[in-house]
């Protein structure tokens, strides 16, 4: 399970098609797709000021949707997002789009484990990804595995995106805990900016997400973006 | 179901928050049976902060608008406004739970005032986040807490206020939640900090319902400013039970459309920030607004869960006052009986103005949150 995460049509519309081309040619398996808010406590000051950039530009969830919907991705598609920009919605209505385009679940930043029913009783029944963090306690673990789908979010630092990853000795044996337990892939994310990150996951954990790095590097263009999925790949040797 | 008021509230939060909402929540449970413990509280609010505050009568307005008008004066407490109530009740949750930093939000810089003071009383690490357009406004408080000791933070992210301060704090908590405990300055945030807020401030409701009673009445209404709503919510809860009518008054700001006001509950939909689903000021695309009052501590697009949930049972009334009435009131306040509100309180004030002829002759209580001193350039600026 190896992913990125970019923000929905940003920096543009082009760009960021061109970005999930590439993700489906080099063989990553999925992409998380941010739809920007204006108030994201869990960002840190890079991708909180691409937000706003973002929003600027007019980057709304239904554009998003519909560049979406012009795709046929093999990818698997994820959107991650903060819980008003989804209850702000008729839930319902979005609910059935999500699954008309194929969504395969939804990663909401400020939806705590404990909290999903909420979402589910306004009506949405798309996965809602589960989270993990260094500061889950092994009863919170304990019950992750009743997860039946998708993967479940391990979040490697105390913090906020953009922070380096610094996986402490209480945390691997969290994640490990956590790996004995479920039946789904537990993916890790904050802090995968590079191959040593990378390599720490795969080793640790069943993936990772690239979120900073991979919205920088699109920004600089497709090319760098094209570098970065090639460091990545080639050390991994799976896919070519 | 617990964290809610009806269907507001709840814990919206990232994940890595929860387990610290839970050691809060254990250690607040805790803390309200430690007989001991509110005993300490109590003498501390008693010798340090200035409690009880009186109730003042105030003669020549009331005769000028035919309203019985009674300010509780809670701008008399140690530090300028009722924000103490509950620095120092979370102080001592702090140093309960063994945490050793706090961090805060402020608009007005009153929360922010009073958290730095507690942490040096109490020997707290201190950071405080405010955005730069309130640092620009309340300039006297950011020097007062920096005096104080505390680190000031200026946040230039976004619309610069109260949302903003509170964005940089909730992440500074997330990144150093093993050590520091996020005291958070109103009824806002994620379950249990709407309760705990709440529970610190109702001091002055019951506190007033006692002193009405000895004085030989109980108000036929009371009226308070909301902004996250802990003043309001700190008067509201001693008069719940009570045949007496609720009033929160919101900032009007200039005008009634989008961005121009602070009305959340008069305008606003429901939504989630900061931790909470209550009423909130967002676009068609689920943003949330920039939004604008005079008073910095009114600056706030989201409104605290139990208001959201008191409105919808009907047992508030909730309406606004525009920028102009309330520096009408201000000065009225001040000419008639010597008192110098806090732009925030101000609009409570401005509220019983404008309702006089309704009001006749019955006995309104309002809650005086805060003194003026940290608003006189603006009110100097605005009435010249
Ligand atoms: C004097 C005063 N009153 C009221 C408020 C508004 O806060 P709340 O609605 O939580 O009472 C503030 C906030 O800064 C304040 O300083």
């Amino acid at each position: 399970m190896r992913g990125f995460y970019l923000i929905g049509n940003y920096p543009d519309k082009d760009s960021f098609i061109g970005a999930l081309r590439l993700i489906e040619k080099y063989g990553f398996d999925f992409v998380e797709i941010g739809i920007p808010f204006s108030d994201p406590v869990a960002d840190g000051p890079f991708l909180a000021k691409r937000a706003q950039l973002a929003i600027e530009r007019g980057v709304t969830l239904e554009g998003i949707i519909k560049t979406l919907g012009t795709l046929k991705l093999s990818l698997r598609v994820y959107l991650m997002t903060y819980a008003n920009i989804i209850l702000s919605r008729n839930v319902f209505n979005l609910n059935r789009t999500l699954k008309d385009i194929g969504i395969e679940g939804v990663i909401v930043a400020d939806l705590p484990n404990r909290m999903h029913w909420f979402l589910r009783k306004m009506g949405l029944d798309v996965p809602i990804v589960h989270f993990a963090t260094p500061e889950s306690r092994f009863w919170e673990l304990d019950e992750l595995k009743r997860v039946e789908r998708g993967f479940i979010y391990f979040i490697s630092i105390r913090g906020i995106t953009g922070s380096s990853m610094n996986l402490d000795e209480e945390t691997k044996e969290k994640l490990n805990y956590l790996k004995g337990k479920t039946k789904v892939p537990v993916v890790l994310g904050f802090g995968v900016k590079k191959l040593d990150d990378a390599k720490v996951a795969l080793a640790l954990a069943d993936g990772y997400v690239v979120g900073t790095e991979a919205v920088r590097r699109l920004e600089e263009g497709l090319d760098s973006f094209e570098g970065l999925l090639k460091e990545l790949v080639d050390i991994e040797n799976k896919n070519y | 179901m617990k964290g809610f008021y009806g269907e507001f509230g709840g814990q919206f939060v990232p994940e890595t928050l929860i387990p610290a909402l839970d050691e809060l929540e254990e250690a607040f449970e805790r803390f309200k049976k430690d007989l001991v413990a509110l005993r300490e509280l109590d003498e501390l609010l008693r010798t340090y902060a200035g409690r009880p505050t009186p109730i003042t009568y105030c003669r020549n307005f009331s005769e000028k608008y035919g309203v019985k008008l009674y300010l509780k004066r809670e701008d008399l407490l140690h530090t300028g406004a009722h924000k103490i109530n509950n620095t120092l009740g979370q102080a001592y949750l702090t140093k309960y739970m063994g945490k050793k930093r706090v961090i805060a939000e402020t608009g007005a810089g009153q929360h922010g005032v009073a958290t730095a003071t507690v942490s040096a009383l109490m020997g707290l690490e201190c950071t405080i986040y405010m955005g730069l357009v309130d640092a620009q406004r309340q300039r006297m408080n950011v020097e007062r807490m920096k005096l104080l000791g505390a680190e000031v933070v200026v946040v230039e992210e976004g619309s610069q206020t109260l949302k903003d301060a509170i964005n940089s704090a909730l992440r500074d908590w997330v990144t150093n939640v093993k050590t520091t405990h996020y005291l958070i300055g109103s009824v806002v945030g994620p379950y249990p900090f709407p309760e705990i807020v709440a529970y610190f401030q109702s001091v002055i409701g019951f506190e007033a319902r006692k002193q009405c009673l000895e004085i030989g009445f109980l108000p036929d209404v009371v009226v308070a400013c909301v902004g996250g709503g802990s003043n309001a919510i700190g008067i509201f809860r001693g008069f719940l039970e009570d045949d007496v009518v609720l009033v929160g008054v919101e900032a009007g700001g200039f005008g009634d459309r989008l961005g121009e006001h602070a009305s959340t509950l008069s305008f606003g939909k429901l939504g989630v920030l900061h931790g909470n689903y209550s009423y909130l000021l967002y676009d068609d695309n689920g943003q949330v607004v920039d939004v604008h009052s005079i008073s910095a501590g009114l600056d706030y697009p989201g409104v605290g869960p139990e208001h959201a949930y008191l409105k919808e049972a009907g047992r508030v009334i909730y309406t606004r006052v525009y920028d102009d009435e309330v520096l009408f009131a201000v000065r009225e306040l001040a000419r008639l009986e010597g008192i110098i509100p806090a732009l925030e309180s101000a609009h409570a004030i401005s509220y019983v103005i404008r309702e006089s002829e309704n009001l006749r002759g019955k006995r309104v209580l309002v809650n005086l949150s805060g003194r003026g001193d940290k608003d006189l350039s603006i009110i100097l600026g605005r009435l010249s």
